[in-house]
């Protein structure tokens, strides 16, 4: 019933073309970024790219994927209560947490498809073009990419459940700015900013606690530790996250399509 | 034997800023298996609320709603429902078929008699090539009917329809008034709401009428129907001079058109009528029984006895 849900959840993405659309947004400003580097190469004859390069292509994999997972979350059944779909779903015994789990489960499909397309486009570019450099914890660091998307769109499940699907999504994004914030705080220096900036960091969806693309394309050896950290912290705030738009979602009544 | 559905005082009260919406005022009344009941009101009476509650999609405010003995919030309890919205709508990028196969699924029948059965569905809904066209491409009507085809792929034992015919064909409402009472005598429970009285006449065994959230009559359509009589009316042409006076016990008055209407206030005047009029050479025209008609009995429930034609 669940994988169901779920692959029909997938079917109506892929017809709205949402991740399509991402990914094809990804490969072209990858490609753009890129493009500069592979000129440069030619002409150069150095067929070996440093890891600007690749640094800069997962900074945009990132943030296409991050968006894509927010909307994914905004989205996830006001979609379907807006064209009426969600009514004829509810009257099936089905509890309302396994049709939200169905259809998270297909959104989960789609970031994974976004996520193989970002790691086939870069190793396309590798085989083909350049020896990007591939460390050894680069499974690791795409879980990691994983779990972002998965709080990012835990986060848009969440607020999608107190807003309409717009402001769902600036919310998310306001408070990931608090990271911003906390940051400004803890660069001060009067006691009462640094709490402040502990209690903002506390609350933000910390970046920092994540392994950045950076110290994995510059290292040579990468601890491992920040990356479990990171991972651990974004999954604790995925599950809470959910767990509420779950709950939110059980409590929640409908209202039928009006023609 | 447990009913098939049964509300208990069911109250519901639609939140909103002040005092909000009472649509439901605690209506009681149960649905036994096996038998097609008509769901009446006008609108606004709170008909879809009721059934909204049925299916969990609303919660009950007080009271409750329950399904085969099952609270409406258990999800085990819509196990053998099929639900038609009032106003259905569903993803326009699916096919006929793949919708289809895709609710057969969800209901947890065998897919391979799913897919045996769709054919057989569409065609009997006189939409036999709509399997392979998007919904997005179908009309109004066709939209209602793949609706209904929904409900009905589970093969469930209990059927939810709100306002099933809306936007169909005469020949879909005929072959829908058919098919309900098939899956009657298949020992099926059909609930329907609509605003078609003369349907709920012929096929109904119950009606439930509400307005404003009360429950007004719960009753089988001829004990409705027998309450509400008012005698009966003879129109009639022609005749000799002594008809008139020969009709002793009936009120009688003249039409424009040359022709006669006789009231007569029991069935057995009425029947001394009839047996009069024809000695006498008149030619009988039509015989009506006032406010025999579920409609005329609706109107005076609603205190509008002024719109009945009867
Ligand atoms: N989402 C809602 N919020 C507030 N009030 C509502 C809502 N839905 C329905 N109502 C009110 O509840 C009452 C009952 O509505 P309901 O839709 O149950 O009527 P109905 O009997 O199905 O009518 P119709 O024959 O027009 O379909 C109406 O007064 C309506 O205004
Ligand atoms: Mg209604």
């Amino acid at each position: 019933m669940i994988s169901t849900i779920a692959l029909h959840k997938l079917a109506k993405l892929r017809h709205s073309r949402m991740i399509l659309i991402y990914i094809i947004g990804c490969g072209c400003i990858s490609l753009l970024t890129i493009l500069p580097v592979i000129l440069m190469g030619v002409v150069s004859g150095n067929r070996t790219v440093g890891a600007d390069t690749a640094l800069m292509y997962f900074a945009f994999a990132r943030f296409f994927g991050l968006v894509a997972a927010l909307m994914l979350g905004a989205t996830l059944w006001r979609q379907d209560e807006k064209d009426g779909t969600l009514l004829t779903f509810m009257a099936r015994p089905l509890s309302r947490i396994e049709l939200l789990v169905g259809k998270s489960l297909g959104c989960l499909y789609a970031l994974l498809i976004y996520l193989g397309a970002v790691v086939a486009f870069y190793m396309i570019a590798h085989l083909l073009f350049f020896r990007f450099s591939i460390p050894l914890s680069f499974p690791l660091y795409l879980i990691q990419e994983l779990q972002f998307y998965l709080v990012y769109f835990a986060a848009g499940a969440f607020f999608s459940s107190l807003l309409n699907p717009l402001l769902a999504a600036t919310a998310v994004l306001g408070w990931a700015f608090l990271a911003l914030l906390a940051k400004i705080f803890l660069s001060l220096s009067p006691a009462w900013c640094r709490v402040l900036g502990k209690g903002f960091r506390f609350l933000s969806l910390d970046s920092d606690i994540s392994y950045s693309v950076q110290a994995l394309f510059t290292a040579d050896i990468p601890t491992v530790m920040p990356l479990f950290k990171g991972i651990t912290y974004y999954l604790l705030w995925s599950i809470l996250l959910f767990s509420a738009a779950v709950v939110l979602f059980n409590r929640r009544e409908f209202a039928g399509r009006r023609s | 034997m447990t009913p098939a559905l049964r509300f208990d005082n069911l109250a519901k009260t639609y939140r909103e800023r002040g005092a909000g919406k009472r649509a439901l005022n605690g209506i009681s009344f149960a649905v036994e298996a096996g038998e097609i009941v008509g769901f009446l009101g006008p609108n606004g009476a709170g008909k879809t609320t009721a059934m909204h509650v049925l299916m969990d999609i609303l919660f009950p405010t007080s009271g409750s709603a329950e399904i085969i003995g099952l609270d409406s919030r258990d999800p085990e309890s819509r196990q053998n429902v099929g639900f038609l919205p009032e106003v259905f709508a569903f993803d326009g990028f699916l096919t006929g078929m793949r919708f289809l196969k895709l609710f057969g699924s969800l209901s947890g029948r065998n897919l391979d008699l799913v897919a045996a059965h769709i054919p057989e569905l569409l065609a009997f809904l006189d939409m036999p090539d709509a399997a392979n066209v998007r919904i997005k491409n179908y009309s109004k009507g066709m939209t209602q009917k793949i609706g209904l085809a929904q409900a009905l792929i589970g093969d469930p034992q209990i059927l939810i329809l709100d306002e099933p015919t809306s936007g169909m064909d005469p020949i879909a409402k005929a072959r829908i008034k058919q098919l309900f009472i098939k899956l009657r005598s298949e020992g099926k429970t059909v609930f329907l709401s609509t605003h078609i009285l003369s349907d709920v006449e012929d096929i109904a065994d119950r009606v439930a009428i509400i307005n404003q959230g009360e429950l007004l009559a719960y009753d089988r359509v001829s004990s409705l129907l027998a309450a509400n009589k008012r005698g009966f009316k003879i129109v009639f042409a022609g005749g000799d001079a002594g008809l008139p006076s020969a009709l002793v016990g009936c009120a009688i008055s003249n039409d424009s058109q040359g022709r006669t209407e006789v009231s007569c206030p029991d069935p057995k005047s009425r029947d001394f009528a009839l047996q009069t009029i024809l000695q006498h050479g008149g030619d009988i025209i039509s015989l009506k029984t006032l406010g025999g008609s579920l409609q005329s009995q609706f109107l005076r429930l609603m205190h509008q006895e002024g719109l009945s034609d009867d």
